[in-house]
């Protein structure tokens, strides 16, 4: 195993498994020692008090021992682990594998690269050592870590993954130029406007760069390949933390909805969970409270134990108070801006938090209300977005799980927020589906119901429950004594399923699932005939290949913006002329493109 | 495949007035997404005709997966009725030897009964559900079917694709299988397929997140 198999220098050119830095067996073998130390201890803990009693020494001789097997044995594993952990670059894909027992092989392509952080865990540090993590989108696993690197190594390996990832896009292409919009602000690339402003002629490939998904081909002509890569995808994917953004203009920003703060906390006191878990101590706590004052209650509050019986009364008490007050907090002083950003959400009592969401990353959006809200008319809204959460530091940190936009809002305001998030929903009479979907029960020529046989799978809800296909989105209403809707922008789908159980199967039902980005907002139909639910399950399949299929690929559009001067020498120049053109098209399909997830 | 079609399923030969209705709703759109739009969602009877198996999509045929699969899961079961009965006997022994507790032996004795009565089910259904299993590539989705009570057809669209996993443990490498995983950018997502031969599971590797498969996607 010679130096010339670490990762050192960079992937090479052929495909050769490469390891991390021989010293990483060290932070490997961490866990193992830990457990190996632990287990030692506890079993000989009883011959080590023994041997105490009789000889100290001995016992420190005992104990040194346990130390330094668990060391040997723990490097052993370490050594295994970081010997079986391999990592190469082969036909536009970043390979990973590991495990002697059981293989595992993971392939990345690419393309599919979001961003590349650097970690260092605290041992790792110390010996000078650093974790790069390879993102794609996904869950919490979705990453490759090459593990571990010396810095220098690590800037190398991961500027020169910027680039093959750059390159990858570039020359294959992804359906989703609508990243390009976000990576060019958050990246602070400040020849932005110079990019879309410039005639295309000149240096037709900066215009194309500046429009690719991500940072990194613009950071690629900037910088050298030495030099420290720019911040690529964590960026390009974030609810943006406007504090770090230089084009947030106070003169644009323009407030939409505000929640005053009474209502908020009328309608935190009212959500189900605290009303049902009052209910539930008023039912233990007054039973109890009389069952002791009629047997005579030991008044003696200097005692202990008087206080202590309150105790799970007061704990039990103080969850839903909990509850309330953190929600009061982060959605204080709610308001809903619109900036040249996207969409901006302020909030919080302590720390005023906000976060800006890039509108075309908006993947699905939920109406809702509990039964107590319902009376009152609140809403809540709640946005499937996809990205990441930005951390202090910059660094990406797991996806948010739902966005609410809008909390205690009334009906007013979920409809802004809904059109602000979703202009076109692709109806012809959007106010009545809605109507229908946020308010609609029983029949209606809206919305198609379950599958008549299988209403007893649904026993509650099935007399509300209905879906509705349009060529925009998919809407399903649901719920019965509370309200929602959930409004799911049908591009966006990343896989979609269907499904069926075992007394589904009785009733000829079935499940079509489609899975969005984020699990906050779910377009599942339940209890579809087997029919139906195929031909949504198809209609959505085939719709969503459509919308893909409009997108532009980053090479089609630096094909299409190449070809451009050559038509503008032949035209006569003057605004409607491709040199005109191309740019604005180009920044249109950065707009409008369904992003890369 | 020789499992017959899942006769259990009623399905009228025409698809009934619910789909009228949401054919209904599908006309009710703008006026410039309609021309496209119905056009879209009438030729769209790519996968399943009406009155066929939900779970049998018409574009593409499913593959079945490698029949040494169901003895991996077979030797899995095993392992659990071995760990089941290891585990009881230590705990009666333990008993024995330590607590001496009257009852603990009639709990240990339900409790394995119930994990080897499990594992009897298990050994009994893996054939079939290792059959009802099966995959295929069309040239935009993979499609995957999995499941014998629950059961599950899953499309992912190429283009979607973010990473894949192939993944063999000792039992799968004696018998040369392995397991696929897809992800996409779903949170929580994972379609996977068990039972692949190694060739099958490298070509999937290589073919499902490729380049040119992307590339048509976005065209």
């Amino acid at each position: 195993m010679g130096r010339d198999q670490e990762l050192s220098q960079g992937f090479a050119d052929a495909a050769q498994p490469l390891r991390g830095h021989w010293l990483s067996f060290l932070v490997y073998s961490q866990g193992a020692v830990r457990m190996f130390l632990a287990i030692g201890v506890l079993t000989q803990l009883r011959n080590l008090r023994e041997f105490m009693a009789v000889d100290t020494a001995k016992a420190a001789g005992v104990l040194g021992l346990i130390i330094l097997g668990t060391f040997l044995a723990g490097s052993v594993y370490g050594l295994i682990m970081w010997y079986f952990a391999r990592y190469w670059v082969a036909e536009g894909a970043l390979h990973y594998t590991d495990g002697i027992v059981s293989r595992n092989h993971r392939r990345v392509a690419l393309m599919r690269i979001q961003a590349i952080d650097m970690t260092a865990p605290l041992l790792a540090r110390l010996l000078g050592l650093v974790e790069v993590r390879v993102e794609t989108a996904g869950s919490s696993d979705s990453h490759v870590s090459l593990r571990y690197l010396q810095r220098d190594a690590a800037e190398r390996v991961r500027a020169q993954l910027l680039h093959l990832a750059a390159d990858a896009r570039l020359s294959a292409g992804e359906s989703g130029a609508g990243d390009s919009e976000p990576a060019g602000q958050a990246g602070g690339q400040g020849d932005r406007s110079g990019g879309n402003g410039q005639a295309p002629g000149p240096e037709p490939k900066a215009g194309a760069a500046a429009a690719t998904p991500t940072g990194a081909a613009s950071g690629r002509t900037q910088t050298p390949a030495t030099g420290p890569a720019p911040d690529l995808g964590p960026k390009s994917n974030q609810i943006s933390d406007p504090i770090s953004d230089p084009i947030a203009d106070p003169r644009q920003v323009q407030t939409v909805i505000r929640i005053p703060a009474t209502r908020l906390l009328a309608a935190s006191l009212l959500s189900p969970g605290v009303v049902f878990v009052f209910l539930a101590w008023l039912a233990v706590t007054v039973p109890v409270t009389v069952a002791l004052l009629s047997v005579g209650w030991n008044f003696d509050p200097s005692s202990i134990e008087f206080w202590l019986q309150f105790l799970p009364q007061v704990s039990t008490f103080l969850l839903p108070v909990l509850y309330v007050y953190q929600t009061v907090s982060t959605n204080w002083k709610l308001r809903v801006e619109v900036c040249p950003d996207g969409i901006r959400l302020r909030r919080g009592l302590t720390t005023t938090r906000s976060q800006t969401i890039p509108p075309n990353r908006i993947h699905g959006v939920k109406l809702s209300q509990g039964w107590l809200w319902r009376q009152f008319g609140w809403w809540k809204v709640t946005l499937s977005v996809a990205g990441w959460a930005m951390g202090e530091n910059g660094k990406t940190t797991s996806m948010p799980i739902g966005v609410e936009l809008v909390v205690a809002g009334t009906e007013a305001d979920a409809l802004r927020a809904l059109w602000l998030v979703m202009p076109d929903l692709g109806e012809e009479n959007p106010g009545q589906v809605l109507a229908e979907g946020m308010h609609g029960e029983g029949p209606s020529p809206q919305f198609t119901p379950i599958h008549e046989p299988a209403w007893w799978l649904m026993p509650v809800q099935h007399s509300r429950y209905g879906w509705r296909l349009n060529s925009r989105v998919l809407f399903v209403r649901a719920c019965r004594f509370g309200r929602n809707l959930v409004i799911v922008d049908h591009s966006r789908l990343q896989e979609i399923a269907t499904t069926q159980g075992p007394l589904q199967r009785r009733v000829g039902a079935v499940t079509t699932i489609g899975a969005v980005v984020d699990l906050a907002v779910s377009p599942t139909v339940k209890h579809l005939s087997a029919a139906q639910g195929a031909w949504l399950r198809d209609q959505l399949h085939q719709l969503a290949r459509n919308e893909r299929a409009h997108d532009e690929s980053p090479r089609a559009l630096l094909e299409r913006v190449s070809a451009a001067p050559q038509q503008a020498a032949a035209a006569p120049p003057g605004p409607a002329t491709g040199v005109a053109a191309a740019p604005n098209a180009a920044a249109a399909s950065g707009q409008s493109g369904t992003g890369s997830v | 495949m020789q499992e017959k079609p899942h006769s259990e399923i009623e399905i009228s030969p025409n698809l009934g007035p619910k789909v009228d209705a949401a054919l209904g709703a599908v006309g009710g759109m703008s006026e410039g997404a309609r021309n496209s739009a119905t056009a879209t969602l009438a030729g769209a009877a790519d996968g399943v005709k009406a009155g066929g198996d939900p779970f049998a999509p018409a574009s593409v045929k499913l593959k079945p997966v490698e029949p040494a699969q169901v003895k991996v899961e077979l030797i899995g079961t095993l392992i659990n009725a071995v760990l089941t009965l290891v585990l009881a006997a230590g705990a009666t022994g333990g008993n024995l030897w330590w607590f001496r507790l009257p009852w603990v032996h009639w709990v240990v004795a339900a409790v394995a009964s119930v994990a080897l009565v499990a594992c009897l089910v298990e050994a009994f259904l893996v054939r079939r559900r290792v059959r009802a299993r099966g995959w295929g590539l069309s040239e935009h989705d993979l499609y995957i079917r999995s499941g014998l009570m629950f059961k599950k057809l899953n499309i992912v669209p190429l283009a979607r694709i973010q990473y894949v996993d192939v993944r063999q443990g000792p039992v799968q490498r004696y018998f040369g299988v392995s397991q696929v995983s897809v992800y996409t950018a779903a949170s929580g997502s994972a379609a996977a397929i068990a039972g692949l031969s190694e060739a099958d599971a490298a070509w999937l590797r290589e073919h499902v997140s490729d380049q040119e498969e992307i590339d048509l996607a976005g065209v």
